[in-house]
């Protein structure tokens, strides 16, 4: 784990997030923001017999929360609803693999809130 | 002795980080200004010599504690010109003092249908209060919206007065344009239409002298943390007429005279409204602190602020992309300078920053309101104080070159 949270293959997610652009054909949407950061994301997911098909999202956030967004609805693209119910914090931050420190802990957990959110 | 060090040197928290190598580069006294070394020995001394209840020993040692508590009253009074010492009340800070007022006044002050006028810059401890008595009291709230330079016009007070407006609630200073808000004049307006006068004062005690009587506020708050005093530690001030006919914001202990199982009453002020057993260590520590920054002196402090302000404005200003808020004349600024960079997240810049040593606050800056009238989510700060030298503009500018070159985006793409 590096320490530096900018590190390229972060800024890479950020400056070209992965499933950007908010898509028509979805099943399930959700909202959610950081009103302490003043982020917000909108996600859409396609779900079909139980499984993630598609994922898109759109979001006002840092680097953090971007780069979050990006790696974590890849992630969840195919699997199954039901694992996804089960995930923790530590799903998206591990797939960070950044150290955060408390106060922006929230920015790499928001895309899993989200997530829930529309499930 | 390097000249620019002159005030820095009375600081210990910045020769603790130079010596292990990571020297402080703070830029967040509008958040918590840092502490002087008289400061620390005053509540040092208090705790080693004196520390005892206040107001409830018979015995020498609870005498004296109690004389320095109310000497440290005296000191603020005098500090702000109000006209007695019964005019301070010791709270634990800025909001506290606002809420205890809002609490107090919509006791017996307000009726259904009066309206308070504040504006959209405040912060949220100078909204909320007043928010809680809309809701529970059925009072109006009218709204000032500072100008494209973060001023707020007399004439845009002027036309949102009503018959009915009966209270008005203003900060000195704004902690996130800096603008110095025109309070004398708006004083005057205030008190010809017979409306109270609340000065939320959290930015501009530690930069500018206070006098209460000459600006005609009613009311004027601040924290003691924002220079340099301990942190839960603050002041309410009030003109005496007032003061005397609000009922208590809490109730225990010193604050009575008599308790009854049917009735009780209460103490005179400044007592009534401080139940329980005082920030004693706070309020010797503020004491020192006004009595260091006396020392000082505001024309100084002055002078600092609006050097170092004025040279992180150019600075900045020059910068790809970089949106400096709040007044264009440096004389009308405290010493707040707000920022914002195209396609950079506050945050993320603070994060950079703060690898580079550099302190800066990033967020919402709790005004809610504001940050979404501007259309931003979150703002960039940079504040200075006594000990800030050229040398902290420097890293700040060096550290938000660095953070634009490492941020930067590129034309964001999405890949499938």
């Amino acid at each position: 784990m590096e320490d530096f949270l900018y590190q390229d293959r972060i800024l890479d997610e950020y400056r070209a997030p992965r499933n950007h652009g908010l898509r028509d054909d979805f099943t399930h949407q959700a909202k959610a923001a950081n009103p302490v950061c003043g982020d917000s994301i909108i996600v859409r997911l396609k779900i079909e017999n139980g499984i993630v098909e598609e994922v898109s999202f759109k979001n006002i956030g840092c680097v953090i929360s971007t780069a979050s967004a990006s790696l974590f609805l890849a992630f969840i693209k195919g699997r199954a609803v039901k694992d996804i119910h089960a995930f923790g914090p530590d799903t998206p931050l591990s797939l960070l693999k950044i150290p955060l420190t408390p106060g922006r802990l929230k920015c790499g957990t928001l895309a899993l809130e989200v997530v829930q959110k529309a499930l | 002795m390097n000249a620019e060090l002159k005030y820095k040197k009375d600081f210990p928290i910045f020769s603790f980080w130079e010596e292990k190598g990571r020297p402080l580069v703070y830029l967040d006294s509008a958040a918590t200004a840092q502490m002087p070394d008289v400061v620390v020995a005053a509540v040092k001394e208090f705790q080693e010599s004196a520390r005892a209840n206040v107001h409830r020993g018979i015995y020498s040692l609870s005498e004296e504690a109690t004389e320095k508590y109310e000497g440290a009253r005296v000191s603020v009074a005098r500090f702000l010109n109000a006209r007695a010492p019964e005019e301070i009340v010791f709270t634990r800070n800025t909001t506290e003092s606002i809420n205890l007022l809002a609490y107090s006044l919509g006791k017996s002050f307000f009726k259904k249908g009066d309206r308070i006028i504040l504006s959209r810059a405040e912060h949220h401890s100078n909204f909320l209060p007043w928010q809680m008595l809309r809701d529970e009291k059925g009072i109006m709230l009218d709204i000032v919206d500072p100008d494209e330079n973060g001023e707020i016009s007399l004439s845009s007070i002027e036309e949102a007065l009503t018959k009915n407006t009966r209270l008005a609630a203003f900060s000195h200073v704004s902690h996130v344009f800096g603008t110095i808000n025109q309070i004398e004049e708006m004083g005057t307006l205030f008190r010809k239409n017979n409306i109270l006068f609340v000065v939320d004062g959290a930015q501009s005690i530690a930069h500018m002298s206070i006098d209460v009587q000459r600006i005609n506020a009613d009311f004027f708050a601040f924290s003691g943390h924002k220079i340099g005093a301990p942190m839960g530690i603050g002041v309410l001030y009030g003109r005496k007429e007032i003061f005397e006919s609000l009922e208590p914001f809490m109730r225990g202990g010193g604050m009575i005279q008599e308790v009854f199982i049917e009735k009780s009453r209460w103490e005179d002020i400044p007592a009534r409204f401080e139940a329980g057993t005082p920030n004693v260590e706070g309020a010797i520590g503020l004491a020192a602190a006004l009595e260091y920054i006396e020392g000082v002196g505001y024309d100084a402090i002055q002078k600092i602020d609006r050097g170092l302000t004025t040279a992180i404005v150019d600075s900045l200003c020059q910068m790809p992309g970089v949106r400096v808020y709040g007044p264009k004349d440096p004389e009308k600024r405290g010493g707040v300078v707000s920022f914002s960079i195209d396609g950079i997240h506050p945050h993320d810049l603070a994060t950079v920053l703060s690898r580079d040593g550099v302190s800066i606050r990033a967020g919402h800056h709790c005004a809610m309101p504001l940050m979404e009238f501007l259309g931003v989510p979150a703002l960039a700060r940079a504040s200075v104080w006594v000990y800030n030298t050229p040398r902290d503009v420097k890293e700040l500018v060096r550290g938000v070159e660095n953070a634009i070159r490492i941020l930067y985006p590129v034309t964001r793409k999405s890949r499938a």
